[in-house]
């Protein structure tokens, strides 16, 4: 919920919580005799009131307890119990007291006036009225309830409020400050608080702000919204959100919040996005065995052909004692046995990690929670996601986490794009689907830095990153988009890539879909 | 007026005319009481029962027949010291035979200037003590 800084908004918000206004107005007929409860009934009901009738005071007290009424119009003169002693029931009943209540009465009988008057009648009409004046009458009385009803709803608010409310006189100090004014700023009572000026409740530095940045737009604009470093009474400091709206006078309305625990929460969640970031660089680890057994393979292969060379060599020109070679041949032998073998686990390693079982999946919801889980990591960085999921045929066989891989790869590609691009440039990344042909195509595209074509035809390569220096402190691996590619591949697809320089790049996944309407698959 | 206003008064009135001789009926009924037991109390209970009438009949737009009812409460108010109780009876029983000719002729000739000059006379000429 946002800091409630519109104080128009605000009296808005209360005048909404006024019953009265919208329903219709719903009144007690008190009156014994049929027939003039019978008129009296039929003229305000075509007024557009709400009318029931209750026979006699006992009744209009039953009726009052089961249903609410905006007002009461009760005669004097009644069976069981008269007007005015049910007047006086209602005035005693907590629930009641505040329901208005016009009595009727005889204009030669004083008596009855004072009486009702003693007793708290909001008004009363002489018989025999006109009932063009007895409207009139509830008009006025329904007025007046409405804007002291509006007033203590509003005075409620205020004090109910969870934001701390203060007004300030033009010198700076408070007049009036509600509960959790008093509280935010660690004082006990509001006598404690009124009086002080503003300058006593903030940092040094942050009334030097104040006074030379914040009161010229304040003074020119009527208005500001801001965050501040504030200080409790016992001199601790805090995070506080504040609206200023002046008033008349040179009286303004401040309205502040705690928001530490929200900045700190913020922080928070900075810390595990980046800790996310490094798990997807962990999840790397998988590739790394794939890559590694392939980096080793190939000076092994080298070996080999070198040592079978070396071997066909000394056979030729024999001079060479071979029982001195033997043991350097065999360790030989043993070292590539070795690496053979490690190879040969590493490669095994990568396979079992890769094998995982196809399933059908989204990848509508993967695209979807694959954003929404690095949504505003990305966000903080002036980085807007657009999504256009238009294709139908949205599943396909593969595995979740690692499709889930492959978005999260190209949207953090994506974003570093901006960020290698200078220094944190706005930017976009749409991801699209389509469907053409038996096709699902995914794009993801970016504004970013661009791809020159030197280096485009080795992005897809082991190891190979342009993230040496990376700003964000952790450097490229090179295996996102192996990765991507060895994924993408096991699920039959394939992944291109289209870019230029400083305008742009497109990656996209074509990969064949489950049909699921259709009779035969495709 | 609009037709709706004026069918319903029409409604309430002939329910005025309905009704009244009933409690017509029950003040009779209260004055021989009083007559039988000299208990000041059904004096009240006829004010109040007659209070009522008094309402009714200005709500149906018969202001003649409220004022009287009007002048006899006021006379009934006067009565609290009495002691003739007979002749007392007397003139509350003529009040509402007076009222009750009163009624039927308004109900069946819409107006009745003789009942109206016997019950002023009536009203007029009564002199409590
Ligand atoms: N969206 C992109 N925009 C610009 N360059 C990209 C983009 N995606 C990938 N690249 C380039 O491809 C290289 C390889 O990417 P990747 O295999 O994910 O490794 P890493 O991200 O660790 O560098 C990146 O270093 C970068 O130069
Ligand atoms: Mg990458």
């Amino acid at each position: 919920m946002p800091l409630n800084t519109d104080l128009d908004t605000l009296a808005q918000q209360t005048k909404n919580r006024l019953l009265d206004i919208n329903t219709q107005v719903k009144i007690l007929i008190v009156e014994d005799t049929a027939i003039q409860a019978k008129k009296l009934k039929f003229y305000l009901e075509k007024l557009g009131y709400q009318i029931v009738w209750s026979e006699n005071g006992k009744l209009a007290l039953e009726e009052l307890d089961k249903n609410s009424f905006h007002l009461v119009i009760t005669d004097v003169q009644m069976p069981e119990m008269n007007g005015l002693e049910m007047l006086e029931s209602i005035r005693s009943n907590s629930k009641l007291k505040n329901t208005p209540v016009i009595v009727i009465t005889t204009l030669d009988n004083d008596d009855v006036c004072e009486q009702s008057i003693t007793l708290g009648a909001d008004d009363f009409i002489a018989k025999p009225f006109q009932h063009r004046e007895i409207n009139l009458r509830i008009q006025n009385i329904l007025e007046r309830k409405r804007s002291e009803e509006f007033t203590r709803i509003q005075l409620n608010a205020i004090e109910s409020s969870m934001d701390g409310m203060a007004i300030l006189n033009q010198n700076g100090q408070y007049i009036y400050v509600n509960e959790a004014q008093v509280k935010v700023f660690g004082y006990v009572g509001s006598e404690e608080f009124v009086g002080n000026y503003w300058e006593s409740l903030y940092e040094e530095n942050e009334i030097k702000k104040l006074n030379e940045e914040i009161w010229p737009i304040f003074k020119k604009e009527g208005k500001w919204l801001g965050e501040i470093m504030a200080k409790r009474k016992d001199g601790t400091k805090y995070e506080q959100e504040i609206s200023l709206t002046m008033i008349d006078n040179g009286k303004f309305v401040s309205i502040c919040r705690d928001i530490s625990e929200r900045k700190r929460m913020e922080r928070e969640k900075e810390i595990l996005q980046k800790k996310l970031y490094l798990t997807s660089r962990l999840a790397s680890i998988g590739g790394l065995a794939a890559g590694v057994s392939q980096e080793i393979s190939v000076p092994l292969n080298e070996l080999i052909s070198n040592v079978s060379n070396l071997k066909m060599m000394f056979k030729e020109n024999t001079p060479i004692e071979q029982s001195k070679m033997q043991p350097f041949f065999s360790h030989l032998g043993n070292t590539i046995t070795t690496i053979t073998k490690i190879v040969n686990g590493l490669r095994d390693y990568s396979k079992v990690s890769h094998q995982h079982e196809q399933v059908d999946l989204d990848i509508h919801q993967i695209i979807k929670s694959t954003i929404e889980l690095i949504g505003s990591s990305v966000q903080q960085k002036n980085i807007q996601i657009e999504i256009n999921l238009n294709a139908t045929n949205y599943h396909a066989g593969g595995d979740t986490a690692k499709f889930g891989q492959v978005i999260l790869n190209m949207l953090f590609n994506a974003k570093e794009s901006f960020e290698q691009a200078g220094n944190k440039k706005k930017g976009t990344i749409k991801v699209n689907t389509k469907n053409v042909d038996n096709l699902l195509i995914i794009e993801i595209i970016d504004d970013g830095l661009g791809i020159p074509d030197d280096i485009k035809p080795k992005i897809f390569d082991n190891f190979f990153t342009t993230k040496t220096n990376s700003t964000n402190g952790s450097n490229g691996t090179g295996l996102g988009l192996t990765i991507c590619k060895t994924i993408v591949d096991e699920m039959k697809g394939t992944i291109e890539v289209n870019s230029i320089v400083n305008v742009g790049t497109t990656f996209t996944i074509k990969i064949p879909f489950i049909c699921k309407n259709c009779l035969t698959a495709p | 007026m609009d037709k709706d206003e004026l069918e319903f008064l029409k409604e309430l009135r002939d329910e005025f005319y309905q009704d009244t001789p009933e409690q017509l009926d029950s003040c009779e009924e209260i004055i021989l009481t009083f007559k039988t037991t000299g208990d000041k109390s059904n004096i009240d209970k006829l004010k109040r029962t007659i209070h009522s009438l008094k309402g009714s009949a200005q709500a149906v737009d018969l202001a003649n027949m409220a004022s009287f009812f009007h002048k006899f409460e006021t006379i009934l108010a006067a009565s609290s010291g009495c002691t003739n109780i007979s002749n007392l009876v007397n003139f509350l029983l003529l009040f509402v035979e007076g009222i009750r000719n009163y009624l039927s002729s308004l109900r069946t000739a819409g107006d009745c200037t003789s009942c109206e000059t016997n019950l002023t006379t009536l009203l007029n000429i009564n002199k409590i003590e």
